[in-house]
């Protein structure tokens, strides 16, 4: 239980820091993402362990699909929308992220240097 | 329902998750099976979404510190990674190009107007970057909101056999295509799958909100200046 607490509290901290910085930004810029890269730095630094943050981390990681369902629910309030401009919608979603999928991912294995 | 929003969606999510661990058939994601049966629910019921969201926000505030987690994933793999920085910074720049240059017109094309340009222009970057995006070229937050997690969903259900079937078969690829593509969830996806996917996934994920940040006002100005 202690090393849940711990490792909220460290990733808490973490986030508090990337709103801070993402405040005094002169653009917008998600604080998630600056967090993540505080936390990133504390490791490599090693101001932070690793195995301080693992348990609470994993769990995060384990269900992050799940916390993204309240938010798509609220597809429920753009159907008007979605009835009107469907085409458009299925087709960029659709081809787009598969295109994007295929490109980085032949791209990548292109230039990877194989070890 | 205030009270019930909260456990039902605990309870979509696990049993859907056991029904895919059964049958991992693409549709049979887990969230889009969620999605689907709540947002029946809501609307059989005549429940507002106010309500519903009132009560699962706990849910939605984990996001937030989700997506710090990552540094997780992201340290573990860093010596890999840093050898490979070059091709990575290259694959993404050209991910987050061609995704706007393949979504504005395609949009346009199929008869969307304006501020569904804008608001499709972003989606494959993670939902806060993409609705900041949304918002500085004049369009709907809350549609790129939605739009963005059906990409997730989209990549998440389909991507890992879709690769596999164009020939992208290593660990690093596949997780980098994965979080270039379908951000968040992708990302979510690919560290089911192995620690190396969801490294490089959660690489694609930053990497391309970064990359999209700037790229999107540049290459929609461009459009508009030749879309009526």
């Amino acid at each position: 239980m202690f090393s849940i607490i711990r490792a909220f509290a460290i990733i808490l901290i973490a986030l508090l820091g990337g709103k801070a910085i993402a405040y005094l930004l002169p653009f917008s810029f998600p604080a998630s993402i600056i967090g993540m890269l505080l936390l990133f730095i504390a490791f490599n630094t090693g101001l932070i362990k690793v195995h301080w943050v693992q348990s609470g981390a994993h769990y995060l990681l384990t269900y992050m699909a799940l916390l993204f369902i309240p938010i798509g629910v609220g597809l429920i309030n753009y159907f008007d929308l979605v009835i009107t401009q469907w085409p458009a919608l299925l087709a960029s979603i659709t081809f787009g992220t598969l295109i994007v999928m295929a490109i980085v991912g032949h791209v990548f294995q292109r230039f990877n240097p194989r070890d | 329902m205030f009270w019930l929003a909260l456990p039902l969606t605990l309870l979509c999510f696990f049993s859907f998750r056991k029904l895919y661990q059964l049958f991992p058939f693409p549709l049979f994601n887990p969230v889009l099976l969620s999605l689907l049966s709540l947002i029946a629910l809501l609307v059989i019921l005549d429940i507002p979404y106010t309500d519903y969201a009132t009560g699962s926000a706990p849910l939605s505030w984990l996001l937030e510190p989700a997506v710090v987690a990552l540094a997780l994933p992201l340290y573990q793999q860093a010596q890999q990674i840093r050898k490979q920085l070059k091709p990575i910074f290259i694959a993404c720049t050209i991910g987050v190009t061609s995704s706007l240059l393949i979504v504005i017109p395609l949009a346009w094309v199929m008869g969307a107007d304006q501020s569904v340009i804008a608001s499709l222009a972003p989606q494959s970057v993670t939902t806060p970057v993409a609705m900041g995006i949304t918002q500085s070229l004049g369009g709907i937050p809350a549609l790129t909101a939605a739009v963005v997690i059906i990409v997730g969903i989209v990549g998440a259900a389909f991507g890992l056999p879709f690769l596999n079937r164009i020939g992208v078969k290593d660990d690093a690829s596949q997780g980098l295509a994965m979080g270039a593509a379908a951000h968040a969830l992708g990302t979510a996806r690919a560290i089911e799958h192995s620690e190396q996917h969801g490294a490089y996934s959660s690489l694609a994920l930053i990497l391309c909100a970064v990359l999209m940040a700037f790229l999107a006002p540049l290459i929609f100005a461009f459009y508009m200046l030749f879309l009526p």
